[in-house]
C-alpha cells in the first residue's frame, strides 16, 4: 500500500481502494474547489524551476583555457600557426553542448527555457557562420570581440529573463570588455596583442564561469 | 448562463490542464507526480483530452525508454479560458 498526497487530500492506494481512488479522481468539482484546483497546480509549476549553468561553465572555462594555450603558445614560439587552436572552442563546444542537453532531458519545459533555448541557437549559428567566414577571411583578431559581445548579450538576455540582476550586470559587463576589445583591435589595426587576448578571457569569465557557478549553487540549494 | 465544460470540470483532468496552461511542455511522469494520480488513470485522461484536441501528446524515445510529451493546444487554451470565464460567473451569481 501506497500513501499520495492529491489536492491536499491524502490517497491510500491498495487494490481494493483502486477503485475508490479512481472515483475520486473522476470527482465533479465545485465552482470554488476549481479555482482552488487551478490555482494550486500553477503554482506547483513554480516550485524548483531553476536554471542551470553547466553548459556556461562549459564554454567558459573552454574558452579562457583555449585562449591561455594560444596565447602561451605564440608567446614561446613566436609562430602564429597557433592560433587555428581558437577553433578548438567551437569544434569541441558544440557537441559537447549538444550531448550535454541531449543526456539531461527535463521533465517539463517552461516559457522561460523555451525563450533562453531559441536566444542560445540564434546566437549559436551565428557564431558558426562568424567562425566559418573568419576561416574563409584569415582575419581571426575580430572573431575575439564579436564571439565576446555575442555571447555576454545572450548571456545577459539569459539573466534578465531569469530575473537575476546581479548575474545581469555580469552579463553587461562582458558586453563592454567586448567593444573594448573591438575598439582596441580597430586602434591596432586588427593586430592582437597579449593584453586582448587577456580581456577575452575576463570577459568570458564574467559572462560564463562566475554566473555559471552562482546558478549552479543556487540549483543545489533550491 | 452558459453550461461548465464537462470535460474540465473533473478533478484529475483539470488538475493536468492547469499544470499544462502554466508550462510550455511536460512529460508523463511530471504530471503523474504533482497530480498524484496513478498510471493508469492518468493515461485514460490524458487520451480523453487529447481526443478532444485539448492537449497533444506526443512520445519520443530518450534511450531505450519511452517519453511522453503533453502540451496544450491553441483550441485547449481557448476552451481553458472558457471554463474560468464560465467559473467566473458561477461565482458571481452565488
Amino acid at each position: 500500500m501506497t500513501g499520495k498526497r492529491v489536492n491536499g487530500r491524502n490517497l491510500h492506494v491498495c487494490d481494493s481502494h483502486k477503485k475508490k481512488e479512481n472515483i475520486m479522481e473522476e470527482k465533479v468539482l465545485s465552482e470554488k474547489e476549481s479555482l482552488q484546483l487551478i490555482t494550486q497546480m500553477i503554482r506547483t509549476t513554480q516550485d524548483g524551476m531553476q536554471q542551470r549553468g553547466t553548459e556556461m561553465l562549459l564554454w567558459g572555462y573552454l574558452t579562457v583555457i583555449c585562449s591561455a594555450v594560444v596565447s602561451a603558445a605564440c608567446i614561446l614560439t613566436g609562430n602564429p600557426e597557433w592560433n587555428w587552436l581558437w577553433f578548438a572552442i567551437p569544434v569541441i563546444g558544440f557537441p559537447a553542448s549538444y550531448l550535454m542537453c541531449r543526456g539531461r532531458q527535463k521533465p517539463v519545459t517552461t516559457y522561460i527555457d523555451r525563450v533562453i533555448a531559441v536566444v542560445w541557437q540564434v546566437i549559436g549559428l551565428m557564431l558558426i557562420g562568424c567562425t566559418l567566414t573568419v576561416g574563409f577571411m584569415r582575419t581571426a583578431a575580430f572573431m575575439m570581440p564579436i564571439a565576446l559581445i555575442s555571447v555576454a548579450v545572450g548571456a545577459t538576455i539569459t539573466y534578465a529573463v531569469l530575473r537575476n540582476k546581479v548575474l545581469a550586470v555580469f552579463g553587461g559587463i562582458g558586453i563592454f570588455l567586448g567593444y573594448l576589445l573591438f575598439g582596441n583591435l580597430l586602434a591596432n589595426g586588427g593586430c592582437p596583442y597579449i593584453w586582448d587576448v587577456v580581456v577575452f578571457a575576463a570577459g568570458f569569465i564574467c559572462v560564463c564561469i562566475v554566473p555559471g557557478h552562482i546558478l549552479n549553487s543556487k540549483c543545489r540549494k533550491s | 448562463m452558459r453550461d461548465i465544460d464537462p470535460l474540465l470540470h473533473s478533478q484529475l483532468r483539470l488538475a493536468v490542464v492547469s499544470l499544462l496552461m502554466s508550462v510550455d511542455s511536460a512529460d508523463f511522469v511530471y504530471l503523474k507526480e504533482k497530480t498524484g494520480a496513478t498510471a493508469g488513470n492518468l493515461s485514460v485522461q490524458l487520451d480523453k483530452l487529447s481526443a478532444a484536441e485539448y492537449i497533444e501528446v506526443e512520445k519520443s524515445f530518450v534511450g531505450k525508454k519511452t517519453r511522453t510529451t503533453c502540451r496544450m493546444t491553441a483550441y485547449g487554451r481557448r476552451r481553458f479560458a472558457e471554463y474560468v470565464e464560465v467559473l467566473r460567473e458561477y461565482i458571481g451569481n452565488l
